[in-house]
């Protein structure tokens, strides 16, 4: 397990390199082994079936563009594109302010859309997947509940440190300690527990 | 602000919760530390791997198809989405301190291999000699240039209807599978949220092969049953969902039928009060539900 990662990283690298250079069949590997979980952050943070296909859309036409761009010594080839895809979102959820986001949605906004199938994603892809999921939700389970949630609001809700604020009824200052606490005891969980190199 | 300050910003950086002005100051600081973008990029590695806990949802083919043929049409031209994307370009470009650096400036200007002739007369300066010869030259290429684009704007406005077309076609094709996945992933999110717990509902005598899952979340109330192997429920009556609390008190739910396999699935809340449930049963009631049970208990959860 603690192999996945600089395989999978590598790899990565190769089909970023290859895209910059504008290889079609290259991004559609790339296409392929990522639009489904992006799609599933874009879903999360927008909740619009419409905008997170419009911004899936406009993210891989970015990534070819900039793909010569990405600097492979600054970090993972899916970080630069989770790091894209979320700022994107962020900034078409901006955008698209007439509607006012809470924490708790009523169940016709939560998002929709087929399974993964495997047809879409090697077998091999997804069992990795589980296994990093396994391993990410056992650090996570680790975190004070206070540290937990405000951390998943922000990343994966793509809500403000205000906003949060607003919801939780706490103190901005305090929004932001968790935040900063939490990924920082999650960053250390993850190192210490599988050792560098795993997630 | 010095370099120990900017460190605290890091985590909250890579968070992605750092306002934009905060964020800017912080990437002038890491445009000369090292140390600071090393850990950094660490830290980001640590936030998006929260991904792998999210469900991965399937695009629609159709998304793929086109967004192939849009690379596939754009080559190596400049980005034709240029000015649409340009926002969040500068934002992401920000955020990445150039990993994700900005559009080449030279995207902007014309390729050297479209149509250098008009190009060079346009923005070279002509001598005087050159003036008539050069206008009739701009004349003529700029009639050509406009039927280019005027035969290659039917191209995409018919390229356009025929993938609406399609679009509509695979719209309704999905509806019945997104269906199923909205409820999947909705108890999917459920189970990710900080309060979730769950509780196994066991068949009784008259049903022992029936059983069911409940999952609820403290914090927002959320409560999904899925039960399988019920018999189906007669006509007139459904299953109802009660709450049982420490103090023995029985609350009802909601109530729901199941399926031609015995399935069933219930959306509900938790009763007002009651933040956590000692244990959950399933009775067979009439189907708009009673306030206090009657029928015949089919499932119960081990108290908790």
């Amino acid at each position: 397990m603690s192999q996945a990662r600089p395989e999978t990283d590598a790899r990565d690298r190769n089909l970023l390199a290859a895209v910059a250079r504008k290889d079609e069949r290259a991004f559609a590997e790339l296409y392929d082994t990522y639009a489904s979980i992006l799609f599933g952050l874009l879903l999360r943070i927008l909740h619009s079936r419409a905008e997170a296909e419009d911004v899936l859309q406009e993210l891989f036409l970015q990534v070819w563009q900039q793909a010569p761009s990405f600097d492979p010594t600054r970090g993972r080839p899916f970080t630069w594109l989770v790091t894209l895809a979320r700022s994107r979102a962020i900034d078409r959820l901006r955008a698209v302010e007439s509607r006012k986001r809470t924490a708790q949605r009523s169940a016709e906004d939560f998002p929709a859309g087929e399974p993964a199938s495997s047809k879409e994603e090697a077998a091999d892809e997804l069992a990795l997947r589980g296994e990093r999921a396994e391993v990410v939700r056992g650090a996570l389970a680790e975190l004070p509940e206070e540290q937990r949630s405000t951390l998943l609001l922000a990343y994966l809700g793509g809500l403000s440190q205000t906003e949060i604020a607003e919801q939780t009824g706490q103190p901005l200052g305090t929004v932001k300690t968790r935040t900063r606490s939490g990924l920082k005891k999650l960053h250390e969980l993850l190192r210490n527990r599988y050792g560098e190199g795993v997630v | 602000m010095g370099h120990e300050d900017y460190r605290e910003l890091l985590a909250l950086e890579a968070a992605g919760a750092l306002d934009g002005d905060e964020s800017r100051a912080l990437a002038e600081h890491l445009s000369s530390c090292g140390e600071c973008r090393r850990e950094l990029a660490e830290l980001r590695d640590t936030a998006a791997s929260l991904l792998y806990t999210l469900t991965p949802v399937a695009p629609p083919a159709r998304l793929r198809t086109q967004v192939l043929e849009q690379v596939r049409a754009l080559g190596d031209a400049p980005p034709a989405s240029e000015v649409k994307t340009q926002a969040a370009t500068r934002r992401a470009g920000v955020e990445d301190e150039g990993t994700a650096s900005r559009t080449p400036s030279t995207a902007r200007a014309p390729r050297p291999d479209a149509r250098p002739g008009l190009w060079q007369l346009l923005t070279g300066r002509p001598s005087f000699a050159f003036g008539t010869l050069a206008a009739s030259l701009v004349i003529v290429a700029l009639g050509v240039t406009s039927f280019a684009l005027w035969q290659r704007n039917r191209e995409l406005s018919a390229e356009t209807a025929r993938l609406s077309a399609r679009l509509e076609d695979l719209r309704q094709e999905l509806a019945a599978g997104r269906e199923q996945l909205a409820r999947a992933q909705e108890v999917n999110d459920l189970l990710m949220a900080p309060g979730a717990a769950m509780a196994t509902l066991k068949g009784m005598e008259v049903a022992p092969q029936a059983h069911a899952s409940v999952a609820f979340d403290r914090n927002s109330g959320r409560v999904v049953l899925l039960a399988s192997a019920l018999p189906p429920a007669p006509a007139g009556k459904a299953y109802q969902l009660w709450f049982i609390t420490d103090d023995k008190k029985v609350l009802p739910g909601g109530v729901f039928k199941t399926d031609a396999e015995g399935q069933g699935r219930l959306d509900d809340r938790l009763p007002q009060g009651v933040s956590r449930p000692s244990a959950f049963a399933v009775t067979l009631e009439d189907e708009r539900g009673v306030p206090k049970a009657e029928g015949s208990m089919y499932l119960l959860s081990a108290a908790s």
